[in-house]
């Protein structure tokens, strides 16, 4: 941002200040020196008078009395004169007795005095300034003369004046000042050399070496070193903080190289946003992304706000203003901007504030805009695909469970009655394996269609799987009104089917329906409500088929039976029946073992070992009953969880959880208990497994609890993810780190592509909702391949391993060592995901040749004609277009048609032994056929890698 | 000669009394003070006699106060004659440093002082008069030179017994001695000095110098007073007509002793004319005219072939008995 510079501030030199400190502290020292030495000098000064005095009165008393009496009055004149003389007095005066006796007087008064210039005089008693002077002394001394004989003889006055301690005092002072100053200059030099040969000159040096720079400002020459120690402490945390920035700015270099290439290399657009000008730097590729060129679009905020989308304008701008006003750290929001072209594109808008006012004013914000736009469009048709059947195009369970939902509310707010019916097609097994599948898939087809017809807009038909329907019809007044509809299904479904390739045997199926009804007397889900209608369908099946039951509520004929059960488990518990057996939860790409999944065993003493599939959904509605084997599955848990930690192993653990669980207030407070019981278990290695059932009948409730539990650390996972109700909404909703795909979609992959696009759909899923997947029932190294390649690592089966007693937990841990199989897999990219249906395809296709040549009665050969099976349609449609060109492909086709070629060979066999052997032969064709698929996409995709260790929480 | 003897007598039992000597005399001019120290001296009187002939001639009135050698009777006198207001002061001290005392308490009394002799220390003075020593001791030491050679003793060497040689007249006297002694190439004995001034002092001195020195050929006293002693000593060594004697200053006997050969000769100082000399200064002083700070007057270097020439001289500056 250009700005005008202020001028620094003048720094003061160091030089300067520390000449200032030392002149201060000398002079301060010296002058404290100098006024002590003065004081002293002048004290001494004054003693040395005041006894010179004396001295003088006494020596000249002594001679004097002689002298006075000998008349010698120039011999004590010259006496006084050389007394005075050398000992500097003012003046010294003689009173003389007898020379004044002579002269007529009391006394004649003589001596010497110093005038004003210093010489010394003859004193004169008149002359008033010598008496003036006399008067004016400092320090007068005068003692009487007596002669021997005691006689009085005269006095002697010695007098000192001021002037003489003046001026040694000046003397002093001037000498005390010259050597002052010239200590102080001595002091102040040598200590200012000292200063600057041992601390300015190596600071300036340092300095210096800091201020010759390169273009980016960091020092070229290193500091020099110094002979202090503190110095090159100085010098070497210089050099030291100088490499740090010159790394630092080396690796901010390579992290704008890193971050343009990426920037550059990913087709984002870039922004640059004023937020006071509201100016918006867009970059070349954001213009390019929408089609215009680089004139076309202005620097104003505007023009992204007139493209975008009005539907997603609003929220966009919510979105917006939320990060400017702080409340979320990144502002990401998807919408969609009209190119230039009119036509729009999905754009995932992320950017963040990168300066702010000091009140905390957004003022630049920088961001990227991602076209999306395929991704997308893809994720719509997972989720449709992921919420309808692609068979029949109704929809599926996912959706149905969303539907019912809204149903039963409806219902509800309308005092209406919901009638739920269970279909089962009877019969349906026998068609799909006697005309295949596609005969199978043809009937179900029309079934659907059928069915749909006799249905009003507001009623709702789903597929459950198989050959297996749900209806739901709503706003009824009474339970019978329902009774024509059933009536009218019976019958329609009832009727032949033509089937195009055997139109002279035309299909028939017959329904069994079970209904149920909602509202009840007691509260009831969405689940439940499916189970009763499902019991209800099986008790019609059981009597006789093409016939309706409705569900007894009142009639349970179990309910001995279910308390027998219950008093049993809780028996369990006290007895110490139950125990815990651990699933190992391994990254398949690599070595590491993440974790294992507790699973409950129950040693009844009768029954032998009891897997909870047996016990568990008939006592599944006891909620006490539930909630303490909970806390039993929990404790064991924890328990094993922390002896593994203590061991060394960092393991995670999987714990299922009830619905009562999730909805007990108590479970928030278990959790907390057994962290804090065991501080060694890291919370985030702790992973709640939900039922994705007990998940949906309270979304909010559980969202809530889910919230709270991951508070902790915890992880949640949504179990058997794709076998219950789950829907685009719930999953949005509930914030669970890991979705764990059910085994049966994992088991059937490898030859059922209904079940291959159903994982790749969760697995869409998952990752549109930014979650960890874990796959169930990896049962061969085929599965756990496939996995890799559609990139999911994570899994758990019995290829892995088959849950482990507590015992051999850890001598199973020491010896997993990885499937170096899976380890040289590499995942694949989206797009090549294609070959992996297609092999499926394929192999479902050998399988159904192998039934017919095993059981040639009941099994119908698969599609000849390599034009018109599915891999045939695969490979003269998308392959062409995804692999066009590429030489594998050909091989492909050419060993396709072999396959086909000898399957032929096979149906116009005459021995059995013949089709066999040509089956055999076929398998083999179709192992060098998956190898070439392989190659296919190893030989168009990037090379390979050795897969990275997992990151994050579950490893 | 005798009758010069007994007038010098004469005066000098006048001035031993001690008494101021106050001669009325008209005093046109004012009075002036002489302050002497001891006038009993015949130095003294035949000076003071030089003072009154002086300042009778030209109208002063004059004071004489002998100090008779006391440091007190000297500032009695010299305290009354200030007291008395007289005009001027002509001052002989005691010494050089009473002298200062003196010249200090007439300074204060704004009285002028000329010094005649002995000179001082110190003060304000109008005019110092003395004996030119040197060349009157230089002339002596010649005619005791040419004496010797004469005699073929200018191998023998000559003793010398001295007045205090801090005195600058000592000093004067033995240095223009010395330097004639040294023209001539005759050697110096030895040097011995007065402290009593007495009989005994010179005549001790004078037989020890007999005695240390075989070759001396001839004393020298620089006083006149004692050549007695000296005589006596040469005479008790056995030495007489061996050694010659002779002195600085004169005595009446010379007139005859120096004819008669007993002494070789003598260097006389001429105190009537110093008198003169120092009143002259005086009234020059008191008329206001210019006068010389310092004025030395010859001495007369007498020898047994000048005495009859210089007689009436000495008569007059020397004795002072022509002024009579």
């Amino acid at each position: 941002m250009a700005g005008t510079v202020n001028p620094r501030p003048r720094k003061r030199s160091l030089y300067g200040v520390v000449g200032l400190i030392i002149f201060a502290a000398v002079v301060a020292v010296m002058g404290t020196q100098a006024v002590y030495s003065y004081t002293v000098a002048r004290t001494r000064i004054i003693e040395t008078i005041e006894e010179n005095s004396r001295q003088s009165i006494q020596a000249l008393s002594k001679h004097l009395s002689n002298m006075i009496e000998a008349y010698a009055v120039n011999e004590y004149t010259n006496l006084v004169l050389a007394e005075l003389e050398r000992r500097g007095t003012l003046a010294i005066v003689v009173e003389d007795y007898n020379m004044g006796e002579i002269l007529g007087q009391r006394a004649h008064v003589s001596g010497k005095i110093r005038d004003g210039a210093g010489n010394i005089v003859d004193y004169e008693p008149d002359d008033p300034g010598h008496a003036r002077t006399l008067a004016d002394c400092y320090f007068t001394a005068r003692t009487d003369i007596f002669g021997l004989q005691g006689q009085a003889l005269g006095t002697i006055t010695v007098c000192n004046s001021d002037q003489a301690i003046n001026s040694e005092t000046r003397n002093i002072i001037l000498a005390t000042l010259v050597n002052t100053l010239v200590i102080s200059i001595t002091l102040i030099a040598l200590l200012f050399l000292a200063m600057s040969r041992f601390l300015l000159r190596p600071i300036s040096a340092i300095a210096g070496s800091v201020r010759q720079t390169d273009a980016d400002g960091i020092p070229v020459h290193p500091a020099p070193g110094s002979a202090t120690a503190e110095l090159a402490a100085l010098s070497d945390a210089v050099n030291h903080m100088v490499g740090s920035v010159r790394r630092s700015r080396a690796s901010l270099r390579d992290s704008e190289f890193r971050w343009k290439f990426a920037v550059e290399g990913s087709g984002d657009g870039l922004w640059d946003w004023n937020v006071a000008t509201n100016e918006v730097f867009f970059s070349r590729q954001w213009k390019s992304m929408l089609g215009y060129a680089e004139h076309e679009v202005e620097n104003r905020i505007e023009e992204w706000e007139q493209r975008v989308h009005p539907d997603d304008l609003r929220n966009a701008r919510t979105e917006l203003q939320r990060h400017l006003d702080g409340e979320t750290e990144i502002y990401i929001n998807r919408h969609r901007v009209r190119c230039k072209e009119g036509n729009y594109r999905w754009i995932l808008d992320r950017g963040i504030v990168v300066e702010r006012a000091e009140d905390g004013t957004p003022l630049r914000m920088i961001g990227t805009h991602s076209d999306i736009t395929e991704q997308v469009e893809h994720q719509k048709a997972l989720e449709h695909s992921a919420t309808h059947d692609s068979l029949t195009g109704l929809p599926n369970r996912f959706l149905f469970s969303e539907l019912i939902q809204r149903a039963m509310h409806r219902c509800r707010r309308n005092d209406s009655l919901l009638a739920l019916l269970y279909i089962d097609l009877d019969g349906f097994k026998e068609i799909n394996d006697e005309y295949g599948h596609d005969a199978g898939d043809e009937l179900l087809i029309m079934v659907a269609q059928r069915m749909n017809r006799l249905l009003r807009q507001e009623d709702m038909i789903a597929r459950l799987g198989g050959d297996e329907f749900v209806i739901a019809i709503s706003d009824l007044a009474r339970n019978s009104e329902v009774i024509p509809l059933l009536k009218r299904l019976l019958h329609d479904l009832n009727q032949t089917v033509t089937y195009r390739e055997h139109e002279e045997h035309p299909l028939q199926v017959s329904a069994s329906i079970g209904v149920t009804f909602y509202p009840q007397a007691e509260p009831i889900g969405p689940e439940a409500l499916l189970r009763q209608a499902d019991h209800a369908m099986y008790e019609s099946k059981a009597s006789g088929r093409n016939q309706y039951r409705v569900f007894d509520i009142d009639a349970s004929s179990s309910l001995r039976e279910h308390q027998r059960m219950v008093s049993a488990l809780q028996n369990a518990i006290r007895q110490d029946e139950l125990e815990l057996h651990y699933q190992p939860k391994v990254d398949m790409a690599g070595v590491q073992v993440l974790g294992f999944e507790a699973l409950l065993r129950w040693n009844h003493p009768s029954e032998g070992l009891l897997y909870p599939d047996s016990f568990l959904p008939r006592l599944s509605q006891e909620r006490e009953l539930m909630l303490s084997l909970g806390r039993w599955v929990m404790e064991t848990a924890f328990r094993q969880l922390s002896e593994l930690r203590r061991a060394g192993y960092d393991v995670s653990m999987a714990i299922n959880v009830s619905a009562h669980e999730l909805r007990s207030p108590d479970t928030y407070g278990l959790l907390e208990s057994l962290l804090g019981r065991y501080p060694e278990i890291v919370p985030d290695r702790v992973e709640l497994e939900l039922l994705e059932v007990s998940a949906l009948e309270d979304i909010e409730g559980a969202a809530e609890v889910i919230r709270a539990w991951q508070r902790l650390g915890i992880r949640v996972a949504l179990d058997d993810f794709g076998t219950g109700y789950s829907t685009l909404g719930y999953l949005k909703n509930l914030p669970v780190d890991t979705l764990k795909i059910d085994k049966s979609f994992v088991i059937d992959m490898l030859h059922d592509s209904a079940s291959f696009s159903i994982l790749e759909a969760a697995m869409g899923l998952a990752r549109a909702f930014r979650c960890d997947v874990v796959a169930e029932g990896v049962e061969s190294l085929e599965h756990g391949e496939m996995l890799v390649q559609l990139g999911c690592r994570i899994g758990q089966g019995y290829a892995i391993a088959r849950p482990i007693a507590p015992a051999k937990v850890r001598t199973w841990l020491e010896g997993y060592h990885g499937q170096p199989q899976w380890m040289a897999i590499q995942p694949l990219h989206q797009r090549d995901w294609t070959v992996l249906y297609a092999s499926v395809e394929h192999r479902n296709w050998v399988r159904m040749l192998r039934n017919y040549v095993d059981d040639p009665a009941r099994h119908r050969p698969p599609e000849l004609d390599p034009l018109h099976c599915r891999f045939g349609e695969w490979l003269t449609g998308e392959a062409r277009t995804v692999y066009a060109n590429d030489a594998v492909l050909t091989q492909v086709e050419a060993l396709h048609a072999s396959v086909h070629k000898q399957a032929a060979a096979v149906v116009a066999a005459r021995t059995i032994e013949e089709r066999h052997a040509l089956v055999t032969e076929i398998e083999a064709l179709h192992e060098q056929l998956l190898k070439a698929l392989t190659d296919l996409y190893w030989r168009r995709g990037e090379p390979r890698a050795v897969p990275a260790p997992l990151s994050g929480t579950l490893g | 000669m005798k009758r010069i003897t007994m007038r010098a007598f004469a005066a000098l039992l006048l001035l031993t009394t001690g008494a101021v000597l106050a001669v009325e005399e008209p005093t046109h001019q004012g009075r002036l003070a002489y302050l002497v120290s001891d006038l009993r001296i015949p130095f003294w009187e035949i000076m003071s006699r030089g003072i009154r002939s002086a300042a009778a001639e030209r109208g002063y009135a004059v004071d004489v106060y002998s100090a008779d050698n006391n440091a007190k009777q000297e500032l009695i006198g010299a305290g009354k004659a200030i007291a008395d207001g007289v005009t001027g002061v002509i001052l002989s001290p005691t010494n050089s440093s009473a002298s200062v005392t003196i010249l200090r308490l007439a300074e204060r009394a704004g009285i002028p002082v000329v010094i005649a002799d002995v000179g001082t220390d110190g003060g304000e003075y109008v005019s110092y008069i003395a004996s030119d020593n040197r060349t009157g001791a230089y002339e002596l030491g010649r005619i005791l030179a040419e004496e010797m050679q004469q005699r073929g003793w200018q191998e023998g060497s000559v003793g010398i017994v001295a007045i205090p040689q801090k005195r600058a007249n000592g000093q004067a006297r033995t240095a223009g001695f010395m330097q004639a002694l040294k023209e001539a190439r005759i050697r110096g004995a030895e040097i011995r000095q007065q402290v009593t001034f007495s009989h005994e002092e010179t005549y001790q001195h004078s037989r020890a110098m007999l005695a240390d020195h075989a070759n001396l050929r001839a004393l020298w006293l620089q006083g006149s007073d004692r050549y007695q002693a000296a005589l006596d000593a040469i005479a008790d060594s056995g030495r007489e007509g061996e050694v010659l004697l002779i002195c600085f200053d004169a005595e009446p006997e010379f007139l005859q002793l120096i004819p008669e050969g007993v002494l070789v000769g003598a260097a006389m100082q001429q105190p009537f004319l110093m008198g003169e000399k120092a009143v002259l200064a005086m009234d020059q002083h008191l008329r206001g005219e210019e006068v010389e700070k310092s004025i030395q007057l010859p001495i007369l270097a007498v020898s047994r072939e000048t005495i009859a020439r210089q007689l009436p001289i000495i008569r007059r500056n020397v004795l002072g008995l022509e002024a009579q």
